[in-house]
């Protein structure tokens, strides 16, 4: 079965989460950050009268804290009210699961236990991240 | 049929049922606590009940059903009087609301209920009241009808119909109470002396011996009646009319059964009937169908016994008896059989003969074991089988005979207690399993006029919103009739808000009404006696919050009741009545509600709880010696700590108090103690009313926002920059800011929360950022020194020297509460206090553990709560260092106000000798004489000078004092003339030095000297301070 993927790039890196996992992207940037939680909590944001919390996925994937650029959004999930502050939205692609494998021990830096599987696309490797795992 | 019934249904029902409880529940209390019972009050809760058990019966829930008709048995009693709410009925009733209770929870968990200890509890009550007449419980014994005779005894009329005529008795009612008792059966028989008797050459002494071989007579006519018969009333353990009649020779027809309830019943069929005897009132017919080669069992016994059955007095067996393996083979007849079980129970129905092989007996025994009654009856285990008590049952909710139990089977006769399939046909299971509602969503029950009023108000605002909308297409109006209607929308929310939070709102009442009972119930077991008092059980609080405050407030009770209060003999020892009062009561203060719970026990000995918390090692012997009173006592909040003397099964494991002071904390709640030992406790619970919407204020640091629930807020101080320096001091490495004589400990937020902070650099003077960001990283800590300025930039400027020692701008400190403690937060800016919503806090945010929740300012960006006991946390606050500062600077406030209220007193300092100095108190002299020595006049036993006309003794003080003389060679001396209106003697002194105020302390003489009050160093010499009374008095007495 042809799988979909939502493909976005942090710190140059193109990763990517099961489409059914995520609920919404935006660019609702008006992010408060709260001091004394987690180094990847990057803040709260109102999304239309919810407090949503943003995880910098650069801080939590090891990458080191993201600066936010005119790509930046959030990818939020369906799984919990949190969004995933992303340095650029790519597309939606479509894998067969022949492409797919069990991920390395470290890919480009990522820890592999952030790493669901990874998909071989035309133009690179797409890392699919563990959404249960990136939550914490 | 369980699956039919809709979950709705079952929602209905335990909403219906609890609501029922909860109004009940007073009631049964009031009863008890009363001692009378008032029919209103028993009405209600036997409609309670039943009203229960209806809808129970209805849904199929039968353990309940049966609790509940249990209930109703009782209640009824007790409505008609004939059962009084005693103690042991009372608490029986109340365990059966509970297990009610406990039912219906677990209906709502969609787990099977089982039939409980409580109704059978019930049901020997019941059982009891019913068959001790006499006892402690009151209650009339039915016979048909009763008829009060005098001096306990009843008469019984029982009616044989037309061919027989009514039979009277008037019998002992012990006699007929302990026949019921022994399980024995009345019946009345009518007798033709001449017929039944003398024509078959039966004397009626001889026909009396033949009755009491079969039972006890109870009475009997001596002569006969119009009619020609004569009565009988005999108490039989035969409870089968056709069998007593063929013991008796006496026609069946002309034996009654006497029923104690009821109607007698109607004359007996004939004995030898082809079919299964019709099933007569007060009987009841068993059916069992046996396993394997058993065949089925079919008798009739009496409806009483079965009902014992059920009840759980006794146990009835079915027993199967092979005609040829069991008593011919064995050399033994079905009445031998009879005989040998008379130890282990007794035969309620025999079926002596059939077609088959077996013959079937009906025993009931108080053994339980089916195996012992096996042995008993010397019978292969299989063929005596104990009867479920759902089988019984099921016989006797089967009134009508053609309805009469279907077949019982037992899986396994040796089995005991395996249901057997149901009587009714349509009934697949013997416990329905109800369909569960798990986690099924809260309800609240609204009042239709809040509801009305909520429709109007949502009416309004699309009224509003339409009008908006017209305004903004470009209707007319303008400016003006914007605000109007923006006014009308503002004032719509308000109200509609307003009213939707009403809809969480209820009254603490509901939590209140368990202590009444939970008291009585501690109370007992702990024989002590309490008085509860309730008040404001109509104040309302959040349901959320009020959930949250069952568990802390049912602990703190407890703990009242188990440590709080002293037993009676205790109390009295103490000169308090035996009774412990406690009053519980709730109010509205300052926005917040208080609920207070107060005890007039023993109190909380604060040294007691430091010495424990010591002890667990909880604390330092450091920190204890810092603590004050108050704080001791609030160690009683620390988890692990308990202060009862020995641990029982109520409270004293050492946990509760925490719990009490974390489930608090979680509704944003305070937990303040006030305690004095001997007098008592009072536990101030500070509580918010609601928790979805708070008045909070905001606050802004470092650029951020937040907000601070202003239950958590006790006042705002503003230290001015100028004063900065001399208010703000440091305990240790922490600052304090001094607060009209206390100690407050400051936490600077942007300290804490790692916002901008910067310092200036003392040598340069320019700016740099603060690297020191957690607050607890105390190198430097939260000092006012000038490394440490407000991160914006001074506003004034001020004179060099005073540069280095202060702040740029004033000081915004928010003073938060935190249960007995206090301490202020250090912000930049104070904004106002809003209504804020309240949003829970996330995940992954509560690891900071400085928040409490978030929400959504007016400009849609979001703020955090802070939570005030978490920041204190946080920043590692010491209150007991603070305290114990502050403690040592009391101490010297209260030696120096000490001091200074100490009397400045007024003396006339004088000499006699040299170096030798006295002092008399001004106030105690009247006058200065200077006489010359030759003008003292010797008189008998003195000497006297002549003063105002007459005559004074001088006193002289080397006589009563251990002093030098006066010298010989003075020309005058100086007469201290004490006050008074005729002075006793004056005191002669050499010099008089001067008279001077003095407020220092006197030290004791060495010894006691009579006239001396003590010395003490005035103007550097020592002196000799006069008690002018005592010395006068000593004088009299010598003289």
């Amino acid at each position: 079965m042809v799988q979909q993927f939502v493909t976005f790039r942090v710190d140059g890196r193109l990763l990517g989460l099961a489409i059914d996992q995520v609920r919404e992207i935006n660019r609702v940037l008006d992010i408060v950050p709260v001091r004394r939680s987690a180094d990847y909590v990057r803040g709260v944001m109102n999304l239309r009268g919810q407090v949503v919390v943003v995880l910098d996925l650069g801080a939590r994937l090891g990458l080191g804290p993201m600066t936010i650029g005119p790509g930046s959004h959030n990818v939020l999930l369906k799984q919990e009210e949190v969004a995933l502050l992303v340095d650029e939205i790519g597309d939606v692609v479509e894998v067969e699961p022949p492409a797919l494998s069990p991920p390395p021990a470290n890919l480009g830096g990522i820890a592999g236990e952030f790493i669901q599987e990874v998909a071989k696309l035309p133009d690179g490797l797409l890392a699919v991240l563990d959404v249960a795992k990136v939550l914490g | 049929m369980a699956g039919a019934v809709d979950e709705a249904l079952l929602k209905d029902f335990v909403l219906d049922s609890h609501e029922h409880l909860n109004a009940v529940e007073p009631d049964l209390l009031a009863m008890e606590s009363g001692g009378c019972v008032s029919p209103e009050a028993i009405h209600r809760i036997l409609r309670a009940v039943h009203s229960i058990k209806g809808f129970s019966t209805f849904l199929g829930f039968d353990p309940l059903t049966d609790l509940g008709h249990a209930m109703e048995n009782i209640l009824t009693l007790m409505r008609d009087g004939r059962l009084a709410p005693h103690t042991e009925v009372v608490d029986a009733l109340l365990a059966g609301i509970d297990r009610l209770q406990v039912m219906l929870r677990d209906i709502q968990a969609g787990e099977t209920i089982a039939p409980c200890p409580e109704t059978s509890r019930l049901e020997s009550l019941l059982a009891e009241v019913e068959l001790s007449p006499t006892g402690s419980h009151q209650c009339t014994l039915d016979g048909s009808p009763v008829l009060e005779a005098p001096s306990g005894r009843v008469t019984l009329r029982v009616d044989g119909g037309e061919a027989l005529g009514a039979a009277e008795f008037t019998v002992e009612r012990s006699e007929v109470a302990r026949a019921e008792a022994d399980g024995r059966s009345l019946f009345a028989l009518w007798i033709d002396p001449e017929h039944d008797l003398s024509a078959r050459g039966v004397s009626p002494e001889s026909f009396r011996a033949n009755l009491e071989s079969i039972g006890q007579v109870l009475a009997a006519d001596q002569a006969t009646d119009q009619a020609g018969w004569r009565h009988w009333l005999l108490a039989s353990l035969i409870s089968d009319p056709e069998l007593l009649a063929a013991a008796v020779e006496v026609p069946p027809q002309r034996i009654h059964p006497v029923a104690y309830s009821g109607q007698p019943t109607p004359a007996a069929e004939p004995p030898a009937v082809a079919e299964p005897p019709a099933p007569r009132r007060g009987a009841v017919k068993l059916r069992v169908a046996g396993r394997g080669e058993l065949d089925t069992l079919e008798l009739v016994v009496e409806r009483r016994q079965v009902e014992l059955a059920v009840q759980g007095i006794h146990c009835l067996y079915a027993v199967w008896v092979h005609r040829e393996r069991d008593l011919a083979a064995a050399g033994r007849s079905l009445d031998q059989l009879q005989q040998a079980v008379a130890s282990v129970g007794r035969v309620l129905a025999v079926d002596p003969d059939g077609p088959g092989p077996w013959r079937h007996l009906l025993a009931a025994s108080k053994i339980r074991e089916p195996d012992t009654v096996s042995l008993a009856y010397e019978l292969p285990g299989a063929q005596v089988v104990q009867l479920p008590s759902q089988v019984l049952r099921q016989a006797l909710g089967t009134a009508a005979p053609a309805q009469a139990a279907e077949p019982a089977q037992p899986e396994a006769p040796a089995e005991t207690k395996t249901p057997s399939k149901t009587a009714e046909p349509e009934a697949p299971a013997g416990q329905p399993s109800p369909p569960a509602i798990t986690a099924a969503p809260e309800t609240i029950r609204v009042g239709v006029p809040l509801v009305d009023r909520l429709i109007n108000l949502a009416g309004e605002l699309v009224l509003s919103r339409n009008q908006l909308k017209l305004l903004m297409a470009g209707g007319d109006g303008g400016q003006g009739a914007v605000e109007r209607v923006i006014q009308t929308v503002d004032l719509v929310t308000s109200e509609l808000q307003e009213h939707i939070m009403q809809l969480r709102m209820q009254p603490v009442g509901r939590l209140f009404n368990r202590f009444p009972r939970l008291v009585r119930d501690l109370a007992r077991r702990l024989n002590k006696e309490v008085e509860l008092e309730i008040h404001g059980g109509e104040v309302e609080l959040d349901k959320s919050i009020l959930e949250q405050l069952t568990d802390p407030l049912t602990h703190l009770v407890r703990n009242s009741v188990d440590h709080g209060l002293e037993s009676p003999q205790q109390r009295r020892a103490l000169g308090k009545p035996p009774a412990g009062r406690m009053v519980l009561r709730a109010f509205h203060q300052e926005g917040q509600v208080h609920i207070t719970l107060s005890d007039d026990g023993a109190g909380i000995d604060p040294e007691r709880v430091a010495a424990r918390a010591l002890e667990a090692g909880l604390v330092t012997p450091e920190e204890v010696q810092a603590m004050s009173s108050g704080e001791k006592v609030n160690l009683v909040t620390r988890p692990g700590l308990s202060t009862a003397e020995q641990v029982n099964d109520l409270s004293g494991r050492g946990v509760g108090m925490d719990v009490v002071s974390t489930n608090l904390a979680k509704v944003g709640g305070h937990l303040h103690i006030d305690t004095r030992p001997g007098e008592g406790t009072t536990m101030l619970l500070r509580l918010p009313l609601t928790l979805a919407i708070i008045p909070s204020l905001i606050i802004g640091t470092g650029g951020q926002v937040f907000a601070i629930p202003q239950a958590d807020v006790r006042e705002l101080v503003r230290v001015r920059a100028d004063q900065a320096s001399e208010r703000i001091e440091k305990v240790g490495d922490a600052p304090v800011l001094r607060l009209r004589e206390r100690l407050l400990p400051l936490v600077r937020l942007s300290r804490l929360l790692g916002l901008a902070s910067y310092y200036t650099d003392p040598a340069s003077g320019g700016q740099q950022p603060d690297r020191r960001v957690r607050l607890a990283d105390r190198r430097h800590g939260l000092d006012y020194d000038p490394e440490a300025p407000e991160p914006e930039p001074p506003r004034e400027r001020r004179a060099g020297s005073e540069r280095r020692r202060r702040f740029a701008g004033d000081i915004n400190v928010v003073v938060l509460r935190l249960g007995a403690n206090r301490y202020g937060l250090v912000v930049d800016e104070l904004f106002d206090t809003e209504e804020i919503v309240v949003k829970p806090l996330a995940r992954h945010l509560k690891e900071s553990g400085c928040y409490s929740g978030t929400t959504i300012m007016g400009d849609g960006r979001v703020a955090m709560i802070l939570d005030a006991a978490g920041m204190a946390r946080q920043a590692g606050l010491r209150f007991s260092r603070i305290a114990a500062r502050e403690a040592r600077r009391r101490e010297r406030a209260r030696q120096e106000r000490a001091a200074a209220r100490r009397k400045t007193r007024s003396v006339v300092l004088f000499s006699c000798a040299a170096n030798q100095y006295f002092a008399v108190p001004l106030a105690s002299v009247a006058h200065l004489e200077k006489v010359a020595v030759q003008d003292i006049e010797p008189v008998a036993g003195g000497e006297c000078i002549q003063y105002r006309g007459t005559g004074l003794p001088l006193l002289r003080l080397e006589k009563f004092l251990p002093v030098k003389a006066i010298s010989s060679k003075a020309t005058h001396l100086f007469v201290i003339i004490p006050r008074g209106p005729t002075p006793v003697a004056g005191i002669a002194a050499a010099q008089v030095v001067d008279i001077l105020d003095t407020d220092v302390a006197l030290r004791p003489y060495r010894g006691p000297v009579p006239g001396l009050a003590g010395i003490a160093p005035l103007r550097r010499r020592l002196t000799l301070f006069i008690n002018m009374e005592e010395l006068l008095a000593t004088f009299v007495d010598q003289a």
